[in-house]
């Protein structure tokens, strides 16, 4: 990346139930940071995007991962599992969104390596500002590796 | 003649079986009868042990096969913890989340009834996450229940104490602490079990009075017993055994708040660890909840030899 450009942060969003979805956007549009959001609703999807693979040819490599764990065909796990054992996908940052808060979720996420896991409020207001700190965090404080 | 008497007499008679003199005859009939009646013994034995063991083996088989029910029930006791943990809630936050964004987007083009009608909705949404949430606290008695182990009471409390911080000093309590115990225990559901008991004291006080709580300990015999005497409401007697049923609660939510469940998982801790808990009240004069748990047992001094 050249000092000076700025391309729009890749955002992957992994999430099945619509309504979330619906969520998350409203909440990124209230927040000051734009970005290109990215919506797969089963984990083989996202594993089809991350590789680039049948539908998603000409998918960007995402900065930022946004996973939740209930997922149709591939569970979240699964997906994160995948993720964190290949070489090239190990870099992206992944942030565990779910509405679990069962410690055994929380603690085998973190077994396999994900970079955070959030349990979704259930307050409106409180999940605007969940989605719209993990964009600061993970999209202005940190630096990211290079896009590969 | 009995065939083992007929070898007996063949190796060792100076006479052969069959010429048994007569002087003799009775005797050996009676020895052959004897020998007889011991088979015929031996055979009854024979048969009431087959017996005894194929109904050993039945019994066992009905343990192996209750152990086997257990256990799968203690699953799908977890397995329904889980569910609860995440299925149940989900819809529950989608529904909450969104009559919010209503209420946030058409503030305007709502009347008052119509915000009104919202918040009640919402509200009934909250509570039922709180009541799944208070559900799944009871499950995980069972489902996260961990061996017990000697644990010192004092530090437990002392987390305790950390974790109501926030409340005592809105209530401005007073929580007055005797000499505590080390007792057999899952330390995780000992600070639940204080916890849950200390909040209750708190929460049940007189109004305009500041709660002041009690903690002590007494040995009694191989236990330990704890008291939590508060000086708040009280309750009446009929409904000293009710408080302990799970969402049973005795006031309104307006009055106190909370789902009915804390009580029940004290119960329910209580009962794993083989202890009690019961409350000694008279209404208007404060309530005193009592359990026992097991003292640590003393190792028997055999003067160092190992």
């Amino acid at each position: 990346m050249k000092p000076g450009v700025r391309p729009l942060p890749e955002v992957l969003l992994v999430e099945d139930n619509p309504a979330d979805v619906r969520l998350t956007r409203e909440a990124m549009k209230e927040g000051k940071i734009d970005s290109n959001l990215h919506v797969v609703g089963d984990g083989q999807a996202a594993l089809d995007f991350l590789r680039r693979r049948g539908a998603h040819e000409q998918a960007p490599r995402p900065d930022l991962i946004l996973l939740d764990l209930n997922l149709p065909k591939k569970s979240g796990r699964e997906v994160l599992a995948e993720i964190k054992k290949d070489k090239e996908l190990r870099t992206i940052p992944v942030v565990v969104l779910s509405t679990s808060r069962a410690d055994e979720d929380v603690a085998g996420c973190y077994q396999l390596h994900a970079n955070c896991f959030i349990s979704k409020p259930a307050d409106l207001d409180q999940f605007v500002d969940v989605v719209q700190r993990i964009e600061t965090f993970w999209l202005r404080t940190v630096n990211l590796p290079e896009r590969g | 003649m009995h065939q083992l008497l007929r070898r007996q007499l063949k190796k060792h008679a100076p006479f052969g079986p069959d010429e048994v003199p007569d002087e003799l005859s009775a005797l050996l009939e009676a020895v052959g009868a004897a020998y007889e009646q011991a088979d015929f013994d031996r055979g009854v034995l024979e048969r009431s042990l087959d017996l005894s063991t194929a109904e050993l083996k039945e019994k066992n088989a009905v343990i192996e096969e209750q152990k086997t029910d257990l256990v799968r029930s203690n699953d799908e006791l977890a397995q329904f913890a889980y569910v609860a943990s995440h299925d149940l809630q989900e819809p529950l936050r989608t529904v909450q989340s969104y009559l919010q964004l209503v209420k946030k987007r058409y503030a305007e083009k709502l009347d008052r009834d119509g915000a009104e009608f919202i918040d009640f909705a919402v509200e009934g949404a909250t509570r039922m996450r709180a009541l799944i949430e208070s559900l799944l606290e009871y499950a995980r008695v069972t489902s996260r229940a961990k061996p017990l182990e000697a644990t010192a009471v004092d530090p437990v409390f002392d987390e305790v104490l950390l974790a109501l911080a926030a409340r005592v000093a809105e209530e401005q309590a007073r929580i007055v602490r005797g000499v505590l115990p080390t007792v057999m225990a899952d330390r995780r559901q000992l600070a639940q079990l204080l916890q849950n008991l200390l909040a209750n004291a708190l929460k049940f006080h007189k109004k305009g009075v500041n709660p002041v709580v009690h903690v002590d300990a007494e040995r009694r015999g191989d236990e330990w017993l704890v008291r939590v005497k508060d000086e708040g409401i009280g309750l009446a007697s009929e409904h000293r055994e009710k408080i302990f049923a799970i969402f049973q609660r005795l006031h309104s939510r307006d009055e106190y708040e909370g789902t009915g469940v804390g009580l029940a998982v004290c119960k329910k801790i209580l009962e794993r660890h083989g202890g009690k808990l019961w409350v000694e009240s008279t209404p208007g004069e404060g309530a005193t909840f009592c359990f026992t748990l097991q003292a640590v047992p003393e190792l028997p001094d055999d003067g160092g030899a190992s």
